[in-house]
């Protein structure tokens, strides 16, 4: 996963010696440079996590992990970091190995602290003159977004293509897919960049206050209305505003978006003048905007000024072996973060998730690693670590015997099908109850009603085509 | 300029894990004559602690910010110096060669330059060590960190 936020100009001591960090810090106070220091790796990372520091001092001995593996994790993080090995270990063996790892320079101590500044001077102009990296415009993966499956490079492709432009994006996709993390991306590969990316969970906040959250409000407007209020929509001004859950948005309130989006003005409530801003919009629902409308829920006109580039994110089962792509790096960094030992999945977890239906997607496999992590240590995730819940959602029992399906009221019927025949089977035996109501059957069910109209618009192609 | 700083940080830790497993029994005997010699070295030059650290080095370090930091510098080192101390009397060598490496280069930095050799010595054998033979090259590091200890003190209580 690689950084996205600017590299920030404090240097990150890493040095478990406390009278080291001491002198080494105090040399680089001394010289104007603004330095954090920690003692631990776990430390380093939490503050390497938060500062982004472009430079890195660290040593190589240090009490909870070796240097070399802080060093390749910095660099995979945010490869441009220019990262100082001090060690007092002084062999050349060890020296060639760090630099082969991607060390920008190597101090033995002791060292003068001229020379520790030199070495700090040389990484900020090594820095300012090295390349930018090419490596996001030809390599598939978009970070922070974790997964090569041919889905999601589409949407990787489709991100870097809309970013270019001003168009309006329309997210879609079920819960937990991922659908803020897109429009982040949008926004940080787009040349606003460098303006606010405000974020409105328009299904969160009551529909008396929404509009005020999105266009503000004067002192005294309405009861309760102590101060002047900046409205979402303003603070997004020269950046991206990002509305999720969209098809949640109040009808009058949509009328109000719908005058904002043709005049790229907002009222704030209370106030009698206009106010010209210049924002992105990327909205998102997990619901099918389409049938909103055609139920009357989502005003037909603003659905068709918004969704000018449709972005779909697939869900996480129909990912392929992005699940333990993303498992096996979140797993990692979750027992960094944890002090717990592990490196990844076991085969059989492997396998298992990839079976599983994930309904709640990546959001909810963050939640299961965390419980695997927070209560095991590792090395490696068992299928005895993983909550008993999640092994219930198994779709197909294949541990059971027939004598076990036979004792389950209606699993007898199941046995011996196919996944997707038996999921068929649910999902039609769901829309009969409910007179063909896909939405209804999808609420029942747990998915989105986009999901369902596609599996049915698949069946009737494969019905068609037999 | 730091004080230690020129000084070269000699590693002697190489190739020792080949030879070891082969010449164990000769290399204990040797460690022991070893450490004889530098506990005997290290006996007659106790009554002069000052020669432990170099002072200018030492100076020099202390005097690297204001006051504020001669003071707090003093106390931290003091503060590392007696955790090592303390970290070295253990019979598992890895945890010892951990101490003697951190001691090792905490001494170059403050001029200590005996106990650096001495940890240097140390760092690279301690793994392959019998306890007994850990304990023989311990004794004369936490004696010289002793000495150490007794110049840090003395310049924690000097006028900056």
């Amino acid at each position: 996963m690689n950084m996205q936020a600017r590299p920030s100009d404090t240097i990150l001591l890493i040095e478990d010696t406390p009278s080291l960090q001491m002198i080494y810090k105090a040399a680089l106070t001394r010289a104007n440079f603004a330095v954090e220091s920690c003692g631990t790796a776990a430390e380093g990372m939490a503050a390497f996590h938060r500062l982004k520091s472009s430079v890195v001092l660290l040593d190589l001995m240090l009490p909870d992990r070796a240097g070399l593996e802080v060093m390749q994790d910095l660099l995979t993080m945010a490869p441009q970091t220019c990262v100082i090995v001090i060690t007092a270990n002084g062999s050349i063996n060890k020296a060639v190995e760090m630099m082969r790892a991607g060390a920008h320079e190597f101090l033995v101590k002791p060292f003068d602290d001229q020379r520790l500044i030199a070495a700090i001077e040389n990484a900020r102009r090594a820095l300012h003159h090295r390349p930018q990296p090419v490596k996001d415009a030809v390599i598939d993966v978009l970070p922070p977004f974790i997964g090569h499956s041919p889905k999601m490079l589409l949407v990787y492709d489709k991100i870097r293509s809309v970013a270019r432009s001003m168009a309006t994006v329309f997210i879609t996709g079920e819960s937990g897919t991922g659908k803020e993390l897109c429009a982040e991306a949008v926004h940080q590969a787009s040349a606003r960049a460098g303006g606010p990316f405000v974020a409105l969970n328009c299904g969160a906040i009551p529909v008396d206050l929404l509009e005020s959250e999105v266009f503000g409000h004067l002192r005294g407007s309405f009861t309760g209305a102590i101060s002047d209020k900046m409205g979402a929509a303003a603070a997004a001004d020269g950046g991206t505003l990002f509305l999720d859950e969209i098809c949640e948005m109040d009808l009058n309130l949509q009328t109000k978006l719908l005058r904002f989006l043709q005049t790229s003005t907002i009222t704030p409530v209370g106030a009698t003048k206009p106010r010209k801003i210049n924002v992105r919009i990327i909205c998102a629902t997990n619901r099918n905007p389409l049938e909103e409308v055609r139920l009357g829920r989502f005003r037909e006109d603003l659905y068709y000024r918004l969704h000018v580039v449709p972005i779909h994110l697939p869900a996480l089962r129909e990912r392929g072996d992005d699940v333990n792509e993303i498992a096996d790096k979140l797993v990692v960094q979750m027992a960094r973060e944890e002090g717990h030992e592990f490196s990844g999945l076991s085969p059989r977890v492997q396998e298992l998730f990839r079976t599983l239906p994930w309904p709640g997607n990546v959001r909810q496999l963050i939640n299961v690693l965390r419980n695997v992590v927070v209560l095991n240590s590792g090395p490696l995730v068992s299928p005895d670590m993983l909550p008993p819940d999640l092994l219930a959602e198994r779709p197909a029992r294949a541990a059971e015997t027939p004598e076990d399906t036979s004792n389950r009221p209606g699993l007898g019927d199941l046995a011996g099908r196919t996944l997707a025949q038996i999921e068929r089977i649910v999902i039609e035996d769901c829309l009969a109850r409910h007179n063909g109501s896909v939405p209804k059957a999808a609420r029942e069910l747990d998915v989105s009603a986009s999901t369902l109209y596609r599996k049915l618009d698949a069946w009737a192609k494969a019905e068609q085509s037999a | 300029m730091f004080p230690g700083a020129g000084r070269k940080n000699v590693n002697t830790s190489l190739d020792c894990a080949h030879v070891l497993p082969q010449f164990h029994g000769v290399i204990v005997t040797w460690v022991k004559r070893l450490a004889a010699i530098m506990d005997n070295t290290i006996n007659t030059n106790l009554n002069t602690s000052a020669s432990s650290v170099d002072v200018s080095t030492l100076t020099a370090l202390l005097n690297m910010g204001g006051p504020e930091l001669r003071a707090n510098l003093c106390a931290q080192l003091i503060t590392d110096f007696t955790r090592l101390r303390g970290a070295l009397a253990n019979d598992h060598g890895a945890a010892v060669a951990r101490a003697a490496h951190e001691v090792k280069g905490l001494a170059l930095t403050v001029g200590a330059s005996k106990l650096a050799d001495l940890a240097i010595g140390l760092d690279g054998v301690a793994q392959s060590l019998p306890a007994s033979a850990l304990a023989l090259m311990v004794k004369p590091l936490t004696t010289e960190i002793d000495a150490v200890l007794s110049v840090l003190g003395d310049a924690a209580q000097a006028p900056a």
